[in-house]
């Protein structure tokens, strides 16, 4: 009996085991290991052990109180995350929130209008912000023939936080509009009957129960905001660097596959690490 | 609410929709290679703009000459017509090939030729290394063509199949990278040196790399500025301005050009390598770090771009046609690369790039434009200018150049 059934759930099992063994533990390994190699100075590794690339990590000159440029590439990838996804929250939520409230058609109007812009690449969207930012480009010749001062824009941090609010938008709105398209409006009316007023209502009802549509934006923009390569490429003229640029430049250019691995590790350590703190919160606020 | 499940189905859908295409947008791009990075994407999507309109440019010009000799020539320039392939895929430089010449080729040849753009040729190199890259012909300059065949990754060419190598002038073919020519022939060749626009130079051009590496000079033209991104070239230029060679490995030298780099960076609009030429035409920029062709490209439309060689020097660069090892139609490669050594190519492919051809049968048929159009510009190297002029090139010490590069980057 206990045979047949760990038979039975091993076939269960067995695919979505190979498919994570093959496409997530295996890949992941294989950075892991890399990272512990030397460095081939024509690209892939030397197969010796060697501690290599994480010292160059976090090797610190003490003069400036044990902050390395790699430091402030990491600090520097996750403010500008932080930053994009407070942007897209404070933009994203009264969007969801005014795309619920419609009229069943003009809410998939709406929602259409969120989603049309994916049907053009992102590079081919990310370049037309160039046309929009550079120094000749729209806004300036507007403000120039306004008789106004032209401001710098392009390539500076201004407009990469700009490329990545624009691109990230729409993983925002998209499940905060399906959390709030399910809320239960009843529980206004009762809040409003135990005398609540609405900003209460908001931050003790409305709030609390599109939580989820909230945490699930903030990961889907979060994540790959952190790690993005072509908005900073483009839109920061390949001058402020954020992880994934640093990553790229390793594996590409630089031909320094253990550094990059090593700093894969570190950036896929801190990230689980975000995580995991994040549903450990949740649990205990559940628990309470 | 009946259409609330409606609604949340569509809603999946899209989001799946919008998954999906993310992901193609970030992994895929067109390269015959599929392990491409968002990286040449980026690229690709660099070289399919200006590779069209410039093709609509010259098209009507070019193709009235050449009609004539095309019919009487056809056979001989395509070798043997039942070897070749269907298809021919190149990996080039931006802004680096006439279209019309693919365009040609493919009439002549029936072959159709894709082209993939790359920026620096360790970008090329990280490529080939990776394997099955699926290209036919690549273009890694001097130095570059040294590491390649270092690394057995270049296949050797049947130069049987190639007899216009005799066009080439000998003073080009058999150079320190490669000196039997046993793997690379001479493709284009230029300079490295300093772009600037006139207006804001109106005293002549700038006579030292000061002027784009001492903090004080660059910011004055803070924003509208760009340097290579090419970790050979740019820390290159910043050792010769130090005083040093464009070769120097030694760390004393290497922590000077960091701290120079990073001073400059400020100032910066941008480390580019193939879009100098655009935002030089536009003004968007009016003191570069540039390679002379693209810079001569850019004067062509808009007289007040113009070249320097500082009194440090600057760099001298020959670029190749090189054949993977693991290329899938190599006679289709030596074919073409026999195509592009006729003098009438050669002299076509230098009138549009604004490169030097090391073609001496192709010299005779450039055109007037091009000469005046370098003499003009600053771009023409005479002995006085070669003198200065450096290789750049590999030793097993060089690694040092992508860990300085990696530290001006990461700032």
């Amino acid at each position: 009996m206990g045979k047949r059934r760990s038979l039975y759930l091993s076939f269960l099992l067995g695919p979505g085991a190979f498919w994570l063994l093959m496409f997530f533990v295996v890949p992941s390994l294989l950075v892991v290991v890399y990272s512990f190699m030397e460095r081939s100075s024509s690209g892939g590794v030397i197969w010796n052990v060697s501690l290599e690339a994480y010292a160059k990590l976090f090797t610190f000159d003490p003069e400036s109180l044990f902050v390395n440029d790699f430091v402030v590439i990491f600090l520097r990838s996750f403010w500008w995350a932080v930053l994009t996804t407070v942007a897209c929250l404070l933009i994203g939520y009264p969007l969801a929130f005014y795309i619920a409230q419609q009229k069943p058609t003009a809410r998939m109007i709406l929602l259409f209008m969120v989603m049309i812009p994916f049907w053009t690449n992102f590079l081919v969207r990310t370049y037309a912000w160039k046309f929009i930012l550079n120094n000749n480009g729209l806004i300036n010749t507007v403000l120039s023939s306004l008789g106004m001062q032209r401001i710098p824009l392009i390539n500076t941090p201004t407009a990469v936080l700009i490329g990545l609010v624009y691109g990230s938008l729409p993983f925002m709105v998209l499940p905060l509009y399906a959390s709030i398209e399910k809320f239960d409006y009843t529980l206004v009316e009762a809040g409003q009957d135990l005398g609540a007023n609405y900003f209460r209502i908001f931050t003790r009802v409305f709030l609390p129960l599109t939580m989820p549509g909230v945490a699930a934006g903030c990961i889907l923009v979060f994540i790959p905001a952190v790690g993005q390569y072509v908005v900073p490429t483009i839109l920061g003229g390949g001058k402020v660097a954020m992880l994934g640029n640093i990553l790229a430049q390793q594996f590409g250019a630089a031909l320094n596959w253990p550094f990059g691995s090593a700093i894969a590790v570190v950036f896929m350590i801190l990230l689980m690490a975000g995580v995991l703190i994040y549903f450990a919160v949740e649990r205990e606020e559940e628990a309470v | 609410m009946t259409s609330t499940n409606t609604t949340r189905w569509l809603l999946t859908f899209m989001v799946s929709l919008a998954l999906a295409l993310t992901l193609t947008a970030c992994g895929g791009g067109a390269a015959p290679a599929d392990d491409s990075a968002a990286e040449e994407a980026a690229d690709e999507a660099v070289e399919e703009a200006p590779g069209e309109e410039v093709a609509e440019e010259n098209a009507e010009e070019e193709a009235a000459d050449e009609a004539p000799a095309e019919e009487a020539a056809a056979t001989d320039r395509c070798g043997d017509p039942s070897q070749l392939a269907d298809n021919l895929n190149i990996f080039n430089w931006a802004d680096y090939m006439d279209p019309d010449i693919l365009t040609q080729f493919e009439e002549e040849c029936g072959v159709p030729v894709t082209q993939d753009i790359y920026s620096s040729n360790e970008d090329l190199i990280a490529k080939l290394l990776a394997g099955n890259s699926g290209y036919d012909l690549v273009f890694p300059s001097d130095y570059a063509v040294q590491i390649l065949i270092s690394e057995g990754l270049l296949a050797e060419l049947d130069k049987s199949n190639i007899p216009n190598i005799e066009n080439i002038d000998p003073n080009l073919m058999g150079l320190y990278y490669d000196p039997d020519n046993m793997y690379s022939v001479p493709f284009q060749w230029g300079t490295t040196g300093l772009a600037y626009n006139v207006n804001e130079f109106p005293d002549g051009p700038p006579e030292s790399w000061a002027a784009i590496f001492d903090p004080d000079q660059v910011c004055q033209h803070s924003g509208f500025v760009s340097v290579l991104d090419d970790e050979r070239e740019t820390i290159g230029a910043a050792l010769l301005y130090l005083g040093y060679s464009y070769n120097d490995t030694s760390p004393e030298a290497h922590q000077e050009a960091e701290a120079l780099l990073k001073a400059q960076k400020e100032c910066l609009a941008s480390y580019d390598s193939d879009n100098f030429d655009d935002t030089l035409m536009a003004e968007e920029i009016v003191l570069a770090h540039a390679w002379s062709g693209a810079v001569a490209t850019a004067r062509s439309e808009n007289e007040n771009v113009a070249y320097t060689i500082p009194q440090e020097g600057g760099a001298i660069w020959q670029d190749n046609m090189t054949i993977p090892v693991d290329a899938p139609n190599r006679y289709t490669a030596e074919v073409f690369i026999n195509y592009i050594l006729d003098p009438e190519i050669g002299a076509q492919l230098s009138n549009w790039t604004y490169y030097f051809t090391p073609n001496k049968a192709s010299e005779p048929l450039l055109d007037e434009y091009y000469f005046d159009l370098l003499e003009s510009g600053g771009m023409l190297v005479d002995d006085d200018i070669r003198s200065r002029l450096q290789w750049i090139e590999r030793s097993e010490e060089s690694i040092i150049f992508s860990d300085t590069w990696t530290a001006v980057k990461a700032q």
